[in-house]
């Protein structure tokens, strides 16, 4: 017994103490709903039981997930098997890391995306949104009260304001649940964008999906020094294919000839476009060519702002977070200088604004890698307030009014701290601001415009903020009820240049 | 369920453990292995499981009547009968679509087939339940009385779902008299949880990167990324099948079963032949023992019963021609390595046979890995640098660098070399036992104390793996 005795007992030991949290923790609280605010997501929920569920087995997945997702010391566990995987290797002259990752279109309408499709106690469905904003509501909540982002599921339910069951049931969950098995992630995607071309067909005939190559488009992150960026590569096709929607849409909101709406495109090069280092140069293919080739596709009566040489002179700036993809508020300044100056009109200097900081921000990129590089060296955010007053409502889909200030300095405590631009990505926003001067705009945009609608708010008496992955109704006659003169569609090359998902939603609004 | 899962390692094993030691009587303990195994298969197949129970029943009375009618023609039928039956159960659950496509597109008729999502496993214990009947046939085994030993034996989770290709009469007496004995449980426990490292910490990895250079665009790819994704690939095959096999034995001894060995270091063989007599060596003596031999063997029809053999070889890991294609390359290699073996007498260098294997495996789990004939083709055509490919690019040696640790430790993991220096202390062990009292204690300690917090550690490792594996972030969540 002496002899074999440690062994066993060592073994008996991590089986039964583990094991026994484990079992007490997660067998007897099954109502919690937790919040991951480094994954941005709602941990698994215990599986309620049904006999379809069992005899289909998920019962059983579900409940792998659950026990998986709320296991004990989880958190810990993630960091420590983060600094394991640092042992796997060497960095190339100790400066570079890459992180690949295989994936479908992520930019696909929030619905496809995302799943927090939760169903309540009471067996009713709540939707994405309601759900997501309780999300949002959690975390921060989670800051104020330090409460680690847990309440229980009927408090997000009251928060997410009950709604109509939500009809889009189909499996939402399966993107979330598989999301470490890559090949039925792109079995869905590959499902949804055939739909979304069934949908689209009658209005955008001239506007084909290509065939595909068989194979995936892996995505790059690369980790020079302390800055993560992603790689960049692009489709012909696929950038074609986004003009041409915008193409339609501009007809769209111009068939009236006596009321001219304008129409621009800013699309923002991401970081690694400006890396310093020839040889880096070589992972990923040049926005410059793609952006020129997507302005080449639009009519004449699109007007591109070429924000690309504007932040091409200031790359030695702080444009681009080390630890995010987004750029920063000082990058996004640079663009909107452009945009005035290429409208005729003149930009406020940037000694006008006050400065507001909200330091240590840990970003997308390094949530993603984990790169211990990136956590010795957070980001700032640094944030330029806009001085004229206005009110900003954002609308959600399930009718759900929230009123917010367009920076919101709450998210400086919190995790995210890039959602202190008008709180994130919203299907409508609306802001109203004291400049009377009968100038509206409506910008379409991906989490890039976030940053840059600050400044717009010195400039146009209301501006109406689209995020087309998220909203739902049609936003052509949108611009003509609410006689909107300017109409810009703002997002980062990456979202538009190799799958169709983000085009594919902004002909959704315009049906 | 896995055992590679945290469910597994943290609720059913604990539970299972408990209640196995916790019942004194044998009997009692059999009835805990049989509800745990059926609960540990319906985890994954709750359908399924009355799949298992069915042909227990099936095989369990055959069994009877093949013994009770010994040497009459009731014998001879009930042994038909069984192969029959498991044949068209493996065949209806397994490849009645892959027959029914083929046939349909061979002739362009349509005859109507069903999808049915393959019960888990069913290729290991129809084979199982096979051997059993043929070899109660054969007198080498009596039948078993009890039916609750026999579901015992068809169900028992340990080797159920993965393999290795567990014989009844290899465990028969076990299964009667097996005693508890704290050595075998602790030697269980070691080679559990080395099982597990290699799942976790070498296949799930490997697994992790090869996907990624596998499964780029041709167009993308490299001369030395498809060869570096197509070695991960095969120390990701090899890991996990070799680690879940592990698991097996391993949790086999805890419980007083012996397993055989299923693996013996494939990858440093010098031959296609002596591969397959180290890779799946239970899957290969059943083929050997059970179709190859009754054909005639090397007696009669030499060629054409290997040739037999690898196109069931193949087929048996999948029903889908890539797998065919794969098992025939085999088949056709070990034919022209006996041919060349009996009509060449030069010696050719060992390390020419050793790339000689390695090459010719890797472009073997190339057919393994893409279902797609053309696409596998196109594969090798880029491998093999005719695909006017860059021979590397920065991606790949960034990755490399990143990944060198591994890919070392995986490599060296591949061959016996941490055994060997195993051998040698043991060696010592048995050479300084009496005279040299330090070295003995030195020993002691190792062995006693030094092995077993190693193996608590690499438990734990792989749970943070496991638990890492877990984290999930949404990028372009709302922001």
């Amino acid at each position: 017994m002496r002899k074999h005795g440690v062994n066993i007992l060592l073994f008996i030991i991590a089986l039964f103490v583990l094991g026994g949290m484990n079992m007490t923790l997660n067998l007897t609280n099954t109502k919690k709903l937790e919040v991951s605010e480094a994954e941005k997501r709602v941990l698994k929920q215990m599986p309620e039981f049904s006999f379809d569920k069992l005899f289909d087995g998920s019962f059983f997945s579900e409940f792998d997930e659950y026990f998986a997702d709320n296991f004990v010391f989880r958190e810990k566990f993630i960091k420590l098997s983060a600094s394991i995987n640092n042992f796997r290797g060497i960095s190339a002259s100790g400066e570079v890391e890459i992180f690949a990752e295989v994936s479908g279109d992520q930019f696909n309408s929030q619905d496809e995306k995302v799943t927090l499709k939760q169903e309540n106690l009471d067996g009713k469905k709540i939707n994405n949104d309601s759900a997501s904003d309780a999300i949002e509501k959690a975390m921060v909540e989670a800051n104020d009260l330090d409460n680690k982002g847990t309440l229980s599921r009927d408090s997000a339910n009251t928060n997410g304001t009950n709604t109509n069951a939500n009809t889009n049931t189909n499996d939402v969950n399966n993107n979330v649940t598989n999301a470490n098995n890559t090949n039925s992630i792109t079995a869905t995607d590959t499902k949804k964008t055939e739909q979304g071309t069934d949908n689209s067909e009658n209005i955008t005939d001239n506007i084909q999906a290509t065939e595909e190559e068989q194979g995936e488009l892996v995505n790059y992150t690369l980790i020079i020094k302390n800055t993560a960026m992603e790689t960049f590569t692009y489709k012909e096709e696929a950038e074609k294919f986004y003009a041409d929607a915008i193409n339609q849409f501009q007809k769209r909101v111009n068939q009236n000839p006596e009321r001219k709406v304008n129409v621009y495109s800013m699309v923002l090069p991401s970081q690694i476009e400006f890396v310093k280092g020839e040889k880096y140069k070589s992972l990923s293919r040049s926005q410059f060519e793609a952006i020129n080739y997507l302005n080449s596709c639009f009519n004449s009566e699109i007007t591109a702002i070429d924000a690309y040489s504007a932040l091409k002179q200031r790359s030695n700036e702080y444009i681009y977070f080390r630890t995010d993809h987004h750029w920063t508020a000082l990058g996004a300044y640079y663009a909107y200088c452009k945009f005035m100056e290429t409208t005729g009109r003149v930009p406020m200097p940037l000694e006008s604004f006050e400065i507001s900081k909200a330091e240590k921000f840990l970003g997308s990129l390094y949530e993603k890698t984990c790169s211990t590089k990136l956590k010795e060296n957070p980001d700032t955010v640094f944030i330029y307030k806009p001085f004229v007053k206005s009110d900003y409502k954002i609308y959600e889909n399930n009718g759900t009014v929230l009123e917010r200030n367009v920076i919101n300095m709450e998210h400086a405590k919190g995790f995210n701290k890039y959602l202190v631009f008008i709180s994130g990505d919203n299907p409508l926003g609306i802001i109203k601001t004291e400049v009377k001067n009968g100038k509206k705009i409506l910008v379409f945009k991906d989490s890039y415009g976030n940053a840059f609608i600050p400044y717009l708010v010195n400039h146009y008496e209301e501006i109406h903020i689209i995020d087309p992955r998220h909203y739902e109704k049609n936003a052509a006659e949108y611009v003509i009820n609410n006689d909107i003169q300017d109409v810009m569609f703002l997002n980062y090359s990456i979202v538009i240049s190799y799958y169709n998902g983000y085009a594919k939603n902004i002909i959704k609004v315009m049906k | 369920m896995v055992f590679s899962s945290l469910t597994f390692l943290y609720l059913f094993l604990p539970i299972n453990l408990f209640l196995y030691f916790l019942v004194k009587n044998r009997t009692y303990k059999n009835f805990v292995l049989i509800i745990s195994s059926l609960l540990f298969y319906a985890w994954g197949e709750p359908v399924w499981v009355s799949l298992l129970i069915f042909s227990s029943v099936i095989d369990y009375i055959h069994g009877r009547i093949v013994e009770a009618y010994r040497g009459r023609w009731q014998s001879k039928a009930a042994l038909a009968s069984s192969i029959v039956v498991n044949l068209l159960l493996l065949g209806t659950f397994k490849y009645s679509a892959f027959f029914a496509q083929n046939i349909n597109s061979l002739f362009s008729i349509k005859i109507p087939y069903s999808e049915f999502s393959l019960p888990i496993g069913i290729s290991f214990y129809t084979f199982q339940t096979i051997s059993y009947v043929v070899d109660v046939y054969r007198g080498e085994v009596s039948a078993q009385k009890s039916f609750w030993k026999f579901l015992m034996f068809v169900s028992l989770f340990h080797q159920l779902v993965a393999g290795p290709i567990v014989r009844y009469k290899d465990i028969a007496y076990e299964i009667e008299n097996r005693e508890f004995n704290l050595g075998r449980f602790s030697e269980g426990i070691s080679r559990f949880v080395v099982g597990l490292g290699k799942k976790v910490i070498i296949a799930n990895i490997a697994g992790e990167i090869a996907t990624i250079f596998l499964s780029e665009k041709a167009s993308e790819m490299t001369v030395l990324g498809s060869w570096y994704g197509m070695i991960l690939f095969s120390i990701q095959i090899y890991f996990d099948f070799s680690g879940y096999s592990d698991m097996a034995i391993g949790l086999g001894r805890m419980f007083g079963f012996t397993y055989k060995e299923n693996f013996n270091y494939p990858y440093i063989s010098k031959s296609a032949t002596e591969f397959w007599r180290r890779w799946h060596i239970s899957l290969g003596s059943f083929f050997r023992d059970y179709i190859y031999i009754p054909l005639g063997g090397n007696r009669k029809r030499h060629i054409l019963n290997l040739l037999i053999v690898w196109f069931l070889t193949g087929l048996w890991h999948g029903a889908s021609w890539n797998f065919v294609v794969w098992g025939m390359f085999y088949g056709f290699l070990i034919i022209v390595e006996k041919i060349l073996m009996s009509k060449v007498k030069i010696k050719v260098p060992a390390i020419i046979s050793h790339c000689y294997l390695l090459v010719i495996t890797i472009i073997g789990w190339t057919f393994f890995y893409f279902e797609d004939l053309k696409q596998a083709t196109n594969f090798l055509g880029t491998l093999f640098g005719f695909n006017n490919r860059p021979l590397v690019n920065l991606n790949l040696s960034i990755y490399f660098m990143n990944n060198i640790i591994f890919f070392i430790i995986a490599i060296i993991a591949c061959t016996p070399l941490i055994k060997w220096v195993k051998n040698r202390i043991d060696e010592r062990f048995i050479i300084y036992n009496q005279r040299h009292i330090h070295v003995y204690k030195a020993i002691n300690i190792y062995k006693y104390i030094v092995v077993p917090i190693l193996n608590f550690v690499l438990l734990i490792i792989c749970t943070v793996l496991l638990v890492g594996e877990t984290y999930n972030p949404f990028l372009y969540f709302r922001f």
